[in-house]
């Protein structure tokens, strides 16, 4: 997976970014330089990569929110 | 040498403890956060959304049942030599529930009546919208034939209901199953992108 196609994955799928702002963020990635991909990218797929360790964990929360 | 820090008082103290009280626990809104998202993004998905509504309407419709109920507990009661758990229990659940099953009778008749005056175009929210006015205002007769000893809400609107939400509900939670796992995938190669050999 190329990083622009990575970066829109990561956008839709943040919880952190309002959706709101997912879809302006989105249409913008065209026009980003390398870098900018690169910086927002690591930010989110740092988010993403603590949702999906600890995905067990945060079901078991909800489930014991919705109890 | 002497500390030049301003003194604090023991009522500024428990001030700083109550206030400390009130603050909502950081994981908590963080779980909410989470929870909110997650329904709004289920709420964007018109087989989600179904399912959530069956899923609330069977729980709803359950509730009125068992409150249906109300007259055969306080009956079974009666018989076991429990005469004022019967009359209180059961004569409180049955009031509840055949109120709630009148109520909700009438609201269909109201739905129903908007829906035709407006040829469709307004649908007010329905408990159970597969079954017809007639069955469900038809049905009452046999409480009125049994003393309210059938709990008619339980055993034929609700459900025909459920028998109609069921796929609704399988469908959604499949196709949720399905999609998780393929977004799961999706998500996985979208993080390895950037923090694959980085050592993160």
């Amino acid at each position: 997976m190329d990083k622009k196609s990575a970066l829109k994955v990561l956008i839709e799928e943040s919880i952190l970014l309002h959706d709101g702002i997912k879809e302006p963020l989105i249409n913008k990635i065209p026009s980003m330089t390398d870098e900018e991909v690169d910086k927002l990218g690591t930010f989110l797929a740092m988010e993403q990569k603590e949702l999906l360790e600890n995905e067990e964990e945060i079901e078991k929360n909800l489930k014991a929110l919705l109890e | 040498m002497e500390s030049e820090s301003p003194e604090v008082t023991e009522e500024q103290l428990a001030g700083k403890e109550s206030e400390a009280l009130v603050q909502p626990d950081a994981l908590d809104v963080g779980r909410l956060a989470i929870l909110a998202s997650l329904l709004q993004s289920a709420h964007k998905d018109p087989v989600a959304r179904e399912a959530i509504y069956a899923g609330l309407r069977t729980a709803i419709n359950v509730t009125i049942g068992i409150g249906d109920l109300g007259p055969v507990i306080g009956a079974l009661a009666g018989t076991l030599g429990m005469p004022g758990v019967g009359t209180t229990i059961g004569g409180a659940l049955g009031t509840a529930g055949e109120g709630a099953s009148f109520i909700a009778d009438g609201w269909k008749g109201l739905v129903r009546s908007v829906q035709y005056l407006t040829l469709g175009k307004v649908r007010l929210p329905d408990l159970t919208p597969d079954v017809g006015l007639i069955e469900a205002a038809g049905t009452e007769v046999f409480d009125a034939a049994t003393g309210s000893m059938l709990p008619s809400h339980l055993l034929f609107e609700a459900r025909h209901q459920f028998q109609a939400d069921k796929p609704r509900i399988q469908q959604a939670w499949s196709e949720a199953r399905g999609r998780a796992a393929t977004k799961k995938a999706e998500r996985t190669a979208a993080k390895d992108a950037f923090l694959v050999g980085r050592g993160k």
